[in-house]
């Protein structure tokens, strides 16, 4: 029977997504794309509305409180 | 993101399903973040809009990117998990939420096929990633072992124990917060009465 390694694979999965997720965001860098908008145009707009402004800085203030000082544990 | 009606929307949800989940995997400095969070965004969505004025976001502004660039030489100088580094970041917190509550909130319609095309897919886009992740976090609560599925935290939590990888952490992490404050979120002379 095979052995997968399911860490590396999740892992790697992880790192697929960033790849894909910088894909799209340089395929619509310059927002000259005739059907989809560019990451920073969408986001100015959605910036407009106070909630998202607010669960945007605050999911990023969490990311750097996670990693910068609060303790992960592996088990 | 869209309202579910009006003074209510989607991102309280999302705050309330990771706070619910923060609980599940019991990790009480992120259940109460998010519940935390999701409070906020309850006061936000019935709180009547309260706005800065231009000049006063021109000097944060102004002040932010040196302001940052301190941070990132303090962050850099401190030890990971040093009590120092929780009491500058809860120092910051509500200093970052001043500034997200005091935006502006002109809002145009998005009537452009080009946004709706990209927030669809952002948000197809997002919901794969989270389930990915939230389901890594539930298989490993519920295996003897975390490490079989890991979380991006797991995952990143060696890399941020190297000075450089700490390093790259922070200032990607600084800049995006600059941009988010500062670049997305300019004061503009109207208002609406979205939320």
């Amino acid at each position: 029977m095979m052995n997968i390694n399911t860490h590396l694979v999740t892992a790697n999965i992880y790192l697929v997504m960033l790849f894909i997720s910088l894909a799209i965001i340089f395929a619509t860098l310059d927002n000259e794309n005739k059907r989809v908008a560019s990451l920073k145009a969408l986001m100015t707009r959605l910036f407009t509305t106070r909630t998202t402004r607010l669960a945007f800085i605050m999911f990023w203030w969490w990311v750097g409180i996670h990693f910068l000082f609060a303790t992960i544990h592996h088990r | 993101m869209q309202r579910l009606k009006r003074g209510f929307s989607y991102w309280t949800v999302a705050f309330l399903v990771t706070t619910l989940l923060q609980f599940f995997r019991g990790s009480p400095l992120d259940a109460l973040v998010f519940s935390s969070g999701t409070l906020i965004l309850l006061i936000s969505s019935f709180y009547p809009k309260v706005h800065m004025p231009g000049k006063g976001f021109k000097l944060a502004a102004t002040w932010g990117g040196p302001f940052a660039f301190a941070l990132l030489v303090t962050f850099y100088l401190i030890p990971r998990h040093d009590q120092w580094m929780a009491i500058i970041l809860w120092t910051l917190f509500p200093v970052v939420l001043v500034l997200a509550w005091l935006g502006p909130h002109r809002a145009p319609k998005m009537s452009d096929p080009r946004l709706q095309r990209a927030q669809h897919i952002w948000i197809e886009w997002a919901l794969i990633v989270c389930f990915w992740e939230y389901a890594a976090n539930i298989i490993g609560q519920l295996a003897a072992s975390n490490e079989a599925f890991p979380t991006i935290s797991l995952v990143m939590d060696p890399l941020m124990d190297k000075t450089l990888g700490k390093f790259v952490f922070t200032a990607v992490w600084l800049w995006m917060g600059y941009n988010l404050l500062f670049r997305l979120n300019r004061g503009q002379e109207e208002a609406d009465d979205e939320h």
